[in-house]
């Protein structure tokens, strides 16, 4: 088993087969393991930054991976005292696949894998967890989602792992069929963007629709985008297909922000065709809000709720302003290597 | 016999995350919340400084009485916990 401890740059992430994360760290200590949360997890990667290597090849979809750690023989048995802590990072939303454990495979919350680090730091030191070693830990991201303790004196175990299946797409072609529309976006030095965004026709007269209304009424609109993540394996990357545009219906509206509350969850979730998966939110802004330049940006709360809340690599915010007697702008963020950035073209295709 | 659930399932608004919560009786939907959100995780996305309020919604998208008392929902279902989000 080989396990990247390394941060993956930047090429690797991108051709990462990001539904499935894995990340080992092995600690020497309870401490060591402590100033690894404290440090590496505290990058705001948020997705699409661990690749995944399996006897020296690239880990892709469809593949069963196997993997058996015995003590004595991985480097993280070299010491009695050694602690293993293996972070699997696991996006099973997108996933559609399984996940099978044959060892004793538990799902920790955060607290308890505080807790537990306090204790063994305490067992070990005598001492407590200093309060910024606590908070050091309380802000590890919500990708820590499954932990394992492996205690080296114990029995061997095994994981099995099947890296999920998602759907197979040639991007070019997907490109030749459809319109490219530049995108707007004033926070420029967008990056080539790891996954590219098409959307149907209907979405985006339902974006320009949105926009439009959104200038009328001087009050911001939201709306749930759905759709499905393509992979192209030829290119190692990703496709975000919206084809669906859900109004927030309910939504609390001003000229400067619109809450997107249960009542909007709520009709989303009885109106959704249920084929595909939530690929982000959009929202208006109204021109009025900045009216002398455009008023497609992402604003600090904007971009708060992109990374607590739409933190999957594959989901984006579409932001929609409609100046009068202006063509329709649109601008769309998503993930590159940790950081929300400004795409800088979509795809249209037609239904 | 009165059949009231001793375990629900609860799932992240995303669907990322699924638990099984056993049921407290007398607990009501309202007070359940904050387990919930802990047990799914979701804390660590509350946006910093803001907080963010949480609606109880069934398959078809009912929305759940805060009074409601968990022992009467049913335990075949699957309950969405959703947030309150304000882009601006």
């Amino acid at each position: 088993m080989e396990i990247s401890e390394q941060m993956p740059s930047a090429a690797e992430s991108r051709v990462a087969p990001s539904q499935l994360y894995l990340e080992a760290r092995l600690g020497e200590d309870p401490m060591a393991a402590t100033e690894m949360l404290s440090t590496a997890h505290l990058r705001p990667y948020a997705s699409a930054c661990l690749s995944l290597h399996y006897g020296g090849r690239q880990a892709h979809p469809g593949d069963h991976l196997n993997f058996r750690i015995r003590p004595g023989e991985d480097r993280c048995a070299s010491s009695p005292q050694t602690r293993c802590l293996l972070s699997f990072l696991i996006d099973m939303e997108n996933a559609r696949g399984e996940l099978v454990g044959t060892c004793d495979f538990k799902r920790v919350t955060l607290i308890d894998l505080v807790s537990d680090l306090a204790a063994r730091h305490a067992a070990q030191t005598r001492q407590p967890l200093t309060p910024e070693q606590r908070d050091g830990i309380a802000v590890v991201p919500p990708e820590v989602r499954y932990c394992l303790h492996f205690d080296p004196a114990g029995p061997p175990m095994s994981l099995h792992l099947k890296v999920p299946p998602i759907l197979e797409t040639d991007i070019d072609a997907l490109k030749n069929r459809s319109n490219r529309i530049q995108l707007s976006r004033q926070d420029s030095d967008a990056c080539p963007a790891p996954v590219t965004t098409f959307m149907s026709r209907e979405v985006h007269r339902a974006l320009e629709a949105l926009g439009e209304r959104s200038e009328q009424d001087n009050a911001e609109e939201a709306c749930f985008l759905e759709g499905d993540v393509l992979y192209d394996s030829r290119s190692a990357s990703f496709a975000r297909v919206i084809s669906e545009c859900i109004p927030a219906v309910g939504a609390k509206q001003t000229g400067a922000s619109v809450t997107i509350n249960g009542l909007c969850w709520s009709h989303y979730r009885r109106t959704r065709s249920g084929r595909g998966i939530l690929l982000g939110e959009g929202h208006s802004h109204p021109s009025m809000l900045v009216p002398r330049r455009t008023a497609v940006f992402m604003s600090p709360s904007d971009r708060g709720i992109h990374r607590q809340f739409f933190w999957q690599h594959f989901q984006c915010t579409c932001i929609v302003s409609k100046p009068a007697a202006q063509e329709v702008q649109i601008g769309i963020w998503g993930w590159y290597n940790g950081f929300i950035i400004p795409e800088h073209e979509a795809f249209v295709f037609d239904d | 016999m009165e059949h009231r659930a001793r375990a629900i399932r609860v799932r992240s608004y995303d669907g990322v995350d699924e638990v099984e919560v056993p049921v407290v009786p007398t607990t009501t939907v309202e007070r359940a919340i904050p387990a919930w959100v802990d047990r799914l995780q979701l804390a660590s996305r509350t946006v910093e400084g803001n907080i963010v309020e949480w609606s109880v919604q069934d398959s078809h998208g009912n929305i759940i009485a805060p009074s409601a008392d968990v022992s009467e929902l049913d335990s075949d279902e699957a309950y969405t916990i959703a947030p309150d989000l304000t882009p601006a």
